[in-house]
C-alpha cells in the first residue's frame, strides 16, 4: 500500500511536472507585438522580448505570466510611449513577472498591478514616465527590486493598498516622491538609493481610498539623500503639496520602523512624522485614522539636514530659536507623543520630540522578510460582485479617492456629475476625453467588457467613504 | 462626512471673526425676502418688458439694469448680484430656468421667484439670446471681494472638491456644464451655496445640473470653510 501511494505521489507530480515543462519560451523581436505574444501565451509561459523599439501598451490578465527583455551587448527592449500612450504595461493575472526592460515617455503608469497577488519587477529602467513609475495596486505579496527610475512627476515606486512587500535595492532620483507606501501592511523598504527627489521615502495614509490603513513598515539602511527637487507635481494634487527637501515622510501611519539609513543634506528635514493635515485639512475618512503612532526611530546616520527649510518648518524651528531644520520633525497630530520612540536622541537636531520614549528594540535584524514563503492564494472571485469589487479596488480607487483630489477627481464629484446615470460612466471610461485642464486624461477602460463597466459604475456611484 | 454647518465657536479665531458675523447677519436680514426697493425695481422690470416690443438686448436690458445696475455690475443693497464675470452659456440656461419653473419656483428663494417673473415676460428666446449677448458685450469686471476667511484652507479645499468641476482658477468649465466663481459676488455664491444645501435650488432632478451642485452642497464642513473657499476664489478673479 505504502508503495502504490509511493508510486502515485511520483505520478502526480510527473504531471504537475509536464506543465512547467511545457511552459513556452515566446521570443518578440523588434517590429512585432508583445502583445500578441501576450495573447498566446499560457500560464506559466515567457514572453522574452528582444532589443528594439516597441511602441505600445500591453497589458496581461492571465495568471503566471512572465515578461522578461533580453537584454543584448548593453541593447536593451524599449517600451516607447512617445508622451500619447498611458501606460506601458498593465497586468491584472497574480504571479506576474515583469524584468529587464527599459520603459520611456508614458503618460501614466511604467507598470501597474491591478489586483494581481505574488508579483515580481525587476530589472528595469523607468525614465520620464507619467505619474507612477511602478505601481502595484491592491497586490498580496510582491517584490520590487533592482529598479532605476526617475522623471516621475509622483511616485517613482508607488506601492498602493497592497499587503506584504518588499522594495529593495532600487534607484530613484528626480521624481517628486521617491518611495511611497500608501495603505499599505506588512512591508519592508531597504538598501534603496533615494536621492534627488523632492522627497525620498513617503509612508501615507490618504483618506477615502478603500483600504484605510498603513502599518507595521520598516525602512532599513536606504541612501536617502538630496532630496530638494522642486515639486513638479500636477498643481492641486496630493503629492504637490509635499514640501522639498524632506528625506522620510511618515504621515498618518502606524508601527513604522526606521533603522541603519543614511539620511543627509535633506534641505527641510531628515524625516518629518506628522498627521494628515501636513498636506491637507481634509481628513474626514471616519475610518482612517489621521494621527502617526507607534513609531521607532532606532539608530540612523544623519548629517546635513535642514540646511534650508521651507518657510513653515523654518516657523516652527525659530520657536526653538533655532534657523536650521531639523534631522527628526515631529508635528501636528499625535506625533509628539510618548507611544513613539528613538534611540540615541540626542545625536540629532530634532522639533517635537520631548515627549518621545527610548525604543526597547535595537534592531529589526530577526525579521528577514516580509513576503509570504508559500505566496497569497489568488483573489477569491466567486461572483459578480468579487469582479466588481477587484475592478474597483484594483483599477478605479488607483486614481480616485472619496472627498479630495488625488490623480483623478473625487468619487463625490463623479457621483453628483452622474447622479442615476451609471451608464454615463460606463461609457465615458471606454473612451475617455480630456474633460479637466488641470487633471490627466484617464487612461481608457475599453478592454473591459460593457457589462463589467456598467457594474463597476454602479459600485462607484455607491461608494460612501 | 459632516453634514450641515455646525458653527465653530471653539476657536478664538471664530471670536475675532464676530464683528464680520454680526455684519453679516445685518446684510443678510434682507434674506428673509426682498425689500420694497427691489420689489419696485422688479415689477417695473415686469411692466417694461410686457409693454415693450422685443427690442435689441440694450433695450431689453434695461428691465435689468434697476437691479444688476447700468452695467450689470451688481447691487449688494437689492441682492442682485453681478453679471459680469458670469458666462454667456450659463446666463442663458439660468434665464431659461427661470423661465421653465426650474429656478426660481421655492417659496424660500424669494429673489429666485423676481428672478422667474421678470425671465417669463421675456418673449422668446431669441430675446433671451439678445440681452445675454448684450451683457457679454459689457466685458469681464470682479465684483468687490466681501468676506474675511482663511484663503489658504480655502484653496485646500477648493482644489480637492470644487476645483473638479468649477477648474483650477474657479474659471468654470463649460464641457461639464459648471459656472464660473471666480470674479462673481460672494456674498451672492454664499447665498447659492446656502439654497443649494437647505434644497432651496437645486432639489429637482429636472434642474440637472442644480441637482449636481445640491449633491456637492454637504462636502464642505462648516459656514468657516466656504467663506475660506470663497475668499480664495475671489482671489483668482481677473
Amino acid at each position: 500500500m505504502v508503495r502504490a501511494m509511493h508510486w502515485l505521489v511520483i505520478a502526480l507530480s510527473l504531471v504537475a511536472g509536464m506543465h512547467s515543462a511545457w511552459a513556452a519560451d515566446i521570443p518578440v523581436k523588434e517590429g512585432e507585438s508583445i502583445q500578441a505574444a501576450v495573447n498566446r501565451a499560457a500560464p506559466g509561459d515567457v514572453v522574452l522580448i528582444h532589443p528594439g523599439e516597441y511602441r505600445e501598451s500591453v497589458y496581461v490578465d492571465k495568471d503566471n505570466i512572465t515578461l522578461r527583455g533580453v537584454v543584448v551587448d548593453g541593447e536593451w527592449p524599449v517600451l516607447e510611449g512617445e508622451g500619447k500612450r498611458n501606460d506601458a504595461i498593465l497586468y491584472s493575472g497574480n504571479n506576474f513577472t515583469v524584468e529587464w526592460l527599459t520603459i520611456k515617455h508614458f503618460k501614466g503608469n511604467a507598470i501597474m498591478g491591478q489586483a494581481g497577488n505574488n508579483y515580481t519587477i525587476r530589472y528595469n529602467r523607468v525614465i520620464d514616465t507619467g505619474v507612477y513609475g511602478i505601481f502595484p495596486q491592491f497586490g498580496k505579496n510582491g517584490l520590487i527590486e533592482y529598479n532605476v527610475l526617475s522623471g516621475i512627476e509622483d511616485a517613482a515606486i508607488y506601492v498602493g493598498m497592497c499587503d506584504n512587500v518588499v522594495v529593495r535595492h532600487n534607484e530613484v532620483f528626480d521624481n517628486v516622491a521617491g518611495i511611497e507606501i500608501e495603505n499599505t501592511r506588512h512591508a519592508i523598504v531597504e538598501n534603496n538609493y533615494a536621492h534627488n527627489n523632492t522627497a525620498g521615502l513617503l509612508v501615507f495614509i490618504t483618506p477615502g481610498l478603500p483600504i484605510k490603513t498603513t502599518y507595521d513598515v520598516i525602512l532599513r539602511n536606504n541612501f536617502v539623500v538630496n532630496n530638494n527637487t522642486e515639486n513638479f507635481g500636477a498643481p492641486g494634487s496630493i503629492v504637490a503639496k509635499v514640501p522639498k527637501g524632506i528625506g522620510v515622510v511618515i504621515m498618518a501611519a502606524d508601527e513604522v520602523v526606521v533603522e541603519g539609513n543614511i539620511i543627509s543634506g535633506n534641505q527641510t528635514a531628515g524625516i518629518v512624522i506628522t498627521d494628515l493635515a501636513f498636506v491637507t485639512d481634509i481628513a474626514s475618512d471616519p475610518d482612517s485614522e489621521p494621527n502617526p503612532d507607534r513609531i521607532e526611530i532606532l539608530d540612523n546616520l544623519m548629517f546635513d539636514n535642514g540646511a534650508d527649510p521651507v518657510a513653515d518648518v523654518k516657523a516652527a524651528m525659530m520657536t526653538q530659536f533655532k534657523r536650521r531644520g531639523p534631522d527628526i520633525l515631529a508635528n501636528f497630530g499625535s506625533a509628539q507623543e510618548p507611544d513613539n520612540c528613538i534611540l540615541n536622541k540626542e545625536q540629532y537636531v530634532t522639533f517635537g520630540l520631548k515627549k518621545w520614549s527610548k525604543c526597547e528594540r535595537t534592531s529589526t535584524a530577526d525579521i528577514e522578510t516580509y513576503l509570504l514563503a508559500d505566496g497569497a492564494p489568488p483573489r477569491e472571485i466567486e461572483n459578480d460582485e468579487d469582479r466588481t469589487l477587484r475592478l474597483y479596488q484594483g483599477i478605479c480607487a488607483g486614481c480616485h479617492a472619496y472627498n479630495m483630489r488625488m490623480i483623478g477627481p473625487p468619487t463625490v464629484a463623479i457621483q453628483a456629475l452622474y447622479h442615476n446615470n451609471a451608464k454615463g460612466i460606463a461609457d465615458y471610461i471606454a473612451e475617455p476625453h480630456k474633460v479637466r485642464p488641470d487633471y490627466p486624461p484617464m487612461p481608457g477602460q475599453g478592454h473591459l467588457s460593457e457589462e463589467i463597466r456598467q457594474k463597476v459604475a454602479e459600485f462607484m456611484l455607491n461608494v460612501k467613504k | 462626512m459632516r453634514r450641515g454647518l455646525p458653527l465653530n465657536n471653539s476657536r478664538a479665531l471664530s471670536k475675532m471673526m464676530l464683528p464680520f458675523a454680526l455684519l453679516t447677519l445685518v446684510a443678510c436680514s434682507g434674506d428673509v425676502g426682498p425689500s420694497a426697493d427691489s420689489e419696485q425695481a422688479a415689477s417695473q422690470a415686469q411692466q417694461l418688458l410686457a409693454t415693450g416690443a422685443a427690442g435689441d438686448g440694450k433695450q431689453l436690458y434695461a428691465a435689468c439694469a434697476a437691479c444688476h445696475g447700468a452695467k450689470a455690475e451688481g447691487n449688494k443693497a437689492l441682492a442682485a448680484p453681478s453679471l459680469r464675470n458670469q458666462q454667456d452659456w450659463y446666463l442663458r440656461r439660468q434665464l431659461q430656468a427661470y423661465r421653465s419653473g426650474v429656478r426660481g419656483s421655492h417659496e424660500k428663494d424669494a429673489y429666485g421667484m423676481q428672478m422667474q417673473a421678470i425671465a417669463k415676460t421675456l418673449p422668446d428666446d431669441a430675446a433671451v439670446d439678445a440681452v445675454v449677448a448684450y451683457i457679454s458685450g459689457l466685458g469681464k469686471k470682479a465684483a468687490e471681494a466681501t468676506l474675511t476667511g482663511n484663503a489658504k484652507r480655502g484653496a485646500d479645499y477648493y482644489s480637492n472638491l470644487c476645483g473638479a468641476c468649477h477648474g483650477p482658477a474657479a474659471e468654470g468649465n463649460d464641457i461639464l456644464q459648471a459656472p464660473a466663481l471666480a470674479g462673481v459676488d460672494d456674498w451672492y455664491l454664499q447665498r447659492q451655496y446656502e439654497h443649494f444645501q437647505q434644497g432651496i435650488r437645486g432639489a429637482s432632478e429636472d434642474d440637472k445640473y442644480g441637482y449636481q451642485m445640491a449633491m456637492m452642497a454637504n462636502t464642505l464642513p462648516s459656514t468657516e470653510v466656504l467663506k475660506d473657499v470663497l475668499v480664495y476664489t475671489q482671489s483668482l478673479a481677473r
